[in-house]
């Protein structure tokens, strides 16, 4: 193989990989507002009390299943959140935060805090999860196409 | 040298980039014959650097295609050698 040819396998890769980009570039805002949701109904449920919080539980596994498999008919692709890559710190600080909240809501169900601060935490939650994913969509887009600059 | 052909090194690009892929979508993303892209698979697999899985979908099975942890390092070292030779001439 010369340089000509190696160059040329570079392009076709670069190329390959931008494709996949724009295929999970098409992601719908409902999308993101799902992975939203399932934080907001997550924390919500700890602020309420632990019989909601564990009565949730298999509702909130059944929508990440269902999630999973419609991104994987959508797309015909699966992509891990915790994937090495450019994406990793943001799905590390994701953790961090969501950690807090969860904190957070354990503490205002103790302390019995009024249903309007627990539905601004869950309401938070909800906000943080949906950017969090646009974002992380963002950067893993970017790292794809990065690879044929 | 099992990554050596070029579409069996789109075949990796194309894995690389996600956590698993449709064989329709590799099909879709290579241009690649069934049964061209198969063999490829077939290959890729023999050596380790690949894993399919069935799963049933709207009633037909579905084959799934990933990476594994050699594959993934053998992808690497194809590129950094290819971007070796690409600037070694430059």
């Amino acid at each position: 193989m010369d340089s000509r040819e190696a160059r040329e396998a570079l392009a076709q890769v670069s190329a390959t990989q931008v494709r996949m980009a724009e295929v999970v570039v098409n992601c719908p805002p409902w999308r993101h507002a799902l992975f939203g949701a399932l934080f907001f109904v997550l924390l919500g449920s700890i602020t309420i009390s632990s019989t909601v919080q564990f009565a949730s539980a298999p509702f909130i596994f059944l929508a990440v299943y269902l999630i999973v498999r419609s991104d994987r008919a959508r797309m015909g692709v699966f992509v891990n959140g915790y994937r090495r890559g450019a994406t990793l710190p943001l799905s590390l600080i994701m953790l961090a935060v969501m950690a807090g909240l969860i904190i957070g809501a354990m503490e205002l169900r103790v302390q019995g805090y009024s249903p309007g601060a627990k539905l601004a935490l869950a309401t938070a939650a909800f906000a943080i999860a949906t950017l969090f994913s646009v974002y992380w969509q963002r950067i893993y887009v970017l790292e794809l196409k990065a690879s044929s600059n | 040298m099992v990554l050596h052909p070029p579409a069996r090194l789109q075949i990796a690009a194309a894995v690389a980039a996600v956590s698993e892929a449709e064989f329709a979508k590799l099909r879709e993303l290579s241009g690649l014959a069934d049964s061209v892209l198969s063999k490829h698979l077939a290959a890729l697999g023999e050596a380790g650097y690949v894993k399919l899985r069935k799963a049933p979908r709207d009633g037909r099975q579905r084959t799934w295609v990933s990476l594994t942890g050699a594959g993934r390092r053998a992808f690497a070292a194809h590129l950094a050698a290819l971007q070796q030779l690409a600037a070694s001439f430059e």
